[in-house]
């Protein structure tokens, strides 16, 4: 404690000599002998823990509420996708299976008339791509497959963001 | 570091207290590669900047200033001796001076020199280029000398 004032002197030299490290390292010992630290209340930990406590509280309760709110607005989309949705994904997935079942027709009669001709292994399989490419041409089957790859990518990310929150609540 | 910066004691733990709950919930949000204190002391400068505005708060404090240009009030001490007395009177000047000082150097210089940080944490922590830092510290440390010399604590010759 007693090199303060000697410390006090070489700061202001260094500080009038523009000797800039002197004065850094000078005025160090300076501030850290003789201002004092504040004085922080006794309960000052105890009350910051609390306080800490309390945010994660109720961000565990918000984090709850959101992933109630998620899950209730899947339910509704889902019971209304259900209850409009339901005629029209059956006349879809009948178009769709009617389809399938051309091309396996297709594929199958152009074989075995390939196969009676005496055609080669290349020619029937240049046929059954030809049918599989009809299928999937055809605007009901690729509209269905758009729409089965859209409802899997909106299922991954509400399954996402539900453990999102869930990690959000566990931290 | 709160304290020295808003220079309201009372004031200062609350919003201590803002910023370990600020913390905690940006926990998730800490760069590990870098310094815990060093974001800590980021969180706690931009508390108290913000608690200062939102008080409207002037940025410069010219109660400090005015008590530093009437500051004859004890005696001129050109080289002191090492007595508690005098380096407590010493203490005091000196946090009276750093009262007087613009916000970002008052918190340079609290870094530094009271939390032993390097330019670089300085600047992680102010949000500033380093030599901006460095610049901070130096005009701060200057305008200090020159508070302490108006207030009676000339330059021992």
């Amino acid at each position: 404690m007693n090199n303060a004032p000697g410390s006090y002197t070489r700061w202001r030299a260094a500080e009038a000599g523009e000797r800039d490290d002197d004065a850094d390292w000078a005025f160090r010992t300076v501030f850290q002998t003789t201002v004092p630290e504040p004085v922080v209340s006794p309960d000052f930990t105890a009350r910051t823990m609390a306080a800490v406590a309390a945010a994660a509280a109720a961000d565990a309760r918000r984090a709850r509420r959101v992933r109630a709110g998620v899950l209730t607005g899947c339910a509704a989309g889902a019971a209304a996708a259900v209850y409009f949705g339901t005629g029209w994904a059956i006349s879809l997935a009948s178009s769709a299976f009617i389809a399938l079942l051309n091309m396996v027709i297709a594929g199958t009669v152009r074989g075995a008339t390939s196969f009676q001709a005496g055609a080669g292994v290349w020619p029937v399989v240049a046929s059954l791509g030809r049918a599989a490419a009809a299928l999937a041409t055809d605007p009901t089957v690729t509209f269905a497959m758009i729409a089965l790859s859209a409802l899997a990518i909106a299922a991954l990310v509400a399954l996402q963001r539900l453990l999102g929150s869930d990690q959000e609540s566990l931290q | 570091m709160i304290a020295r910066i808003t220079g309201d004691r009372a004031h200062a733990e609350d919003l201590a207290q803002d910023t370990f709950v600020k913390a905690f919930r940006n926990l998730a949000a800490f760069d590990t590669t870098r310094r815990f204190s060093s974001w800590l002391f980021r969180i706690a400068h931009n508390t108290a900047i913000d608690a200062m505005r939102r008080s409207n708060r002037p940025l410069e404090s010219i109660d400090a200033n005015r008590e530093m240009a009437a500051g004859g009030a004890h005696e001129p001490a050109a080289a002191p001796a090492p007595d508690p007395v005098e380096r407590r009177e010493l203490g005091r000047a000196l946090e009276l001076a750093l009262t007087g000082l613009r916000p970002d150097q008052r918190a340079a210089i609290v870094l530094r020199y009271e939390h032993g940080l390097s330019f670089g944490d300085i600047a992680t922590v102010l949000g500033v280029p380093e030599a901006t830092a460095r610049s901070h510290v130096h005009r701060a440390r200057k305008e200090l000398a020159q508070r302490l010399t108006a207030s009676g604590w000339a330059p021992p010759r």
